[in-house]
């Protein structure tokens, strides 16, 4: 109990600190606040369970974006949508539709016009700053297949955003 | 196109999060889970200080709830009481008194898999649970003598839950079972476990409850940084203790923990609720926090400070000041000892450590304990028992089983 405790403050800091950051990563990975939460309660599950080690090796953020991106991965492979659940405590989540038009920003937009993987790619590339081979590892892919699906993600990135 | 700050603008911030009790109790629940399985996956298993957690599977058992007059119960804090109820069949076998750490079986589970989140096993040596209507059975054998219902509140995830206090041929276990998709079994044996040392089986009953009742949400905020904080108080990184400037301070005791100045225990109010909080700065992070209870502050203080530095009857340590470990009563005598032994992920900075191996004296054989320790004073222990793969072989030495620990881990 006494472990339990003094984990659950450094979890609890961990999560309050950069639970946004991490439900946006899942929100660009995957284009929808429903999954997104599912995503992110997932990593975050699986990160408790996991708390002394990841925790130790200083690695908590890595951990939870590659629970996001590995379960989405699966979640598509599957070809079947979670159902809808309101979110823990009965806290209902504004669906994608319901963002103000504002919000819905065109990098958004032209990033969820990509195809899965090459969004996943950019988005780890481009956004989170990792280098090619640890985005193959993320992904499950080669490092070659990385290249070709940033190259092509980028080039439909810029080609959409130079005609806003 | 500096896409990287695009991505920092214009991706939204998204709704509401979860708040963090909840995720909070969605790991510990999974972590109930998890331990239920990772138990008897390795050759050693740890029990673990605060209880052996177990799983209720989903199993064909048959129940019935019984709602006879009480039998036992005489607590003032118990709801309704219920008497034996008839024997089920699959739970009238006698009750291995060995067995009742829990469950020790299960396939080996990776740490991130899917599947050790499945509720499929139930343990044979259960007193007590749910059957999969929402009956509540127990053992043939096994008396109540106390009970709280509902001691839990979790919304959709948990449908029932209740804490009881069950006796077998006189040993008391304390009991927590959850009913639902996600439920799951908590077992604490007042006797021995650490966790619940000197703790009233009402108290430990009510201490169940407060992180998922939605009245009793963790205060956070943001400070000067800008970074969130959780509590009515914390150590900044220079080490100097803030409280929150809404919080109405109501008691205080200053280093409880004797960390050089630094730990604070406190009393305080934020938006209408009293919140008693223990924590300390680096090295211990010990971090308590819970809704004000009915009894006196310092006397809560005083609890969660013994928690931390003693141990229960039958399981009292002493560390001589070169690190010998002894146990105060006599009942268990430690055979062999590491001292400090090289297993830095059972420890932190200012913290030692013991392996020890453990004879109890009765023919039972002896099994290896590992102890940590600050400043001479107990900290913190796992006791380590064979899993049943390994059992009829030969008992391992210290050596051999500091060789395990340090490649394989708990």
């Amino acid at each position: 109990m006494i472990g339990r405790k003094r984990d659950d403050a450094a979890y609890v800091e961990f999560v309050a600190s950069r639970q946004q950051h991490l439900f946006r990563v899942a929100y660009a990975v995957c284009g929808d606040w429903h999954q997104a939460s599912d995503l992110l309660q997932t990593a975050l599950t699986k990160l408790y369970v996991a708390w002394s080690r990841v925790h130790r090796d200083g690695r908590e953020e890595a951990y939870v974006r590659q629970i996001i991106v590995r379960t989405n991965i699966d979640d598509s492979r599957r070809r079947k949508r979670r159902p809808e659940t309101p979110g823990l405590d009965g806290f209902d989540l504004a669906s994608h539709e319901e963002l103000a038009v504002e919000e819905r920003s065109a990098l958004f937009e032209a990033l969820q016009g990509l195809p899965p993987m090459q969004r996943k790619a950019v988005v780890l590339r481009h956004w989170l700053g990792l280098s090619v081979a640890e985005t193959a590892g993320e992904l499950g892919i080669t490092e070659g297949t990385v290249k070709s699906h940033t190259s092509r993600g980028l080039e439909k990135l810029q080609a959409v955003l130079s005609n806003q | 196109m500096n896409l990287k700050e695009l991505f920092e603008t214009q991706i939204p911030v998204g709704p509401e999060h979860t708040p963090l009790p909840a995720r909070i109790e969605a790991g510990r629940r999974a972590l109930r889970r998890r331990r239920g399985y990772a138990a008897g996956t390795t050759s050693i298993a740890a029990v673990v200080t605060l209880a052996v957690l177990t799983m209720v599977g989903n199993g064909d058992l048959s129940a019935d709830r019984d709602s006879s007059p009480a039998t036992a119960s005489e607590s003032p804090t118990a709801g309704p009481t219920y008497t034996p109820a008839p024997p089920d069949e699959e739970l009238t076998s006698a009750i291995p008194v060995a067995n009742w750490a829990g469950c020790v079986s299960g396939p080996p589970s990776d740490e991130t898999s899917e599947e050790e989140f499945e509720p499929e096993r139930r343990c044979a040596d259960d007193m007590a649970k749910y059957g999969t209507e929402g009956q509540l059975k127990r053992r043939d054998g096994v008396q109540v003598s106390r009970r709280v219902d509902d001691p839990v509140i979790d919304g959709d995830a948990v449908e029932a839950s209740v804490a009881l206090e069950l006796i077998y041929d006189g040993h008391t276990k304390w009991y927590f079972l959850e009913h639902g998709e996600h439920g799951g079994v908590l077992v604490a044996d007042p006797v021995k476990d650490e966790a619940v040392a000197g703790m009233s089986f009402d108290t430990w009953a009510k201490q169940l409850g407060p992180l998922t009742d939605p009245g009793h949400r963790y205060p956070e905020m943001k400070d000067a940084e800008g970074v969130t904080r959780v509590g009515t108080a914390w150590y900044d990184q220079d080490g100097e203790l803030m409280i929150r400037e809404d919080a109405e301070e109501i008691d205080r005791v200053d280093d409880p923990l004797a960390y050089d100045g630094r730990s604070v225990a406190l009393a305080a109010e934020v938006d209408g609720t009293e919140w008693w909080t223990l924590l300390s700065g680096d090295p211990g992070q010990h971090w308590v926090m819970e809704p004000a209870g009915d009894g006196d502050f310092r006397d809560w203080v005083d609890t969660q400070v013994r928690e931390l530095y003693t141990k229960p009857s039958g399981f009292r340590l002493t560390v001589a000041e070169n690190g010998e470990i002894k146990f105060e009563d006599g009942l268990l005598e430690v055979v062999d000892q590491i001292t400090n032994p090289d297993l830095d992920w059972f420890t932190e900075p200012g913290e030692q450590s013991a392996l020890i191996m453990v004879d109890s004296g009765t023919g039972s054989g002896q099994h290896p304990m590992l102890v940590r320790t600050r400043n001479h004073l107990f900290d913190g222990a796992i006791e380590l028992v064979q899993s049943p793969g390994r059992r009829g072989q030969e008992e391992e030495t210290l050596e051999q089983v500091l060789t395990r620990l340090q490649n394989e881990g708990l």
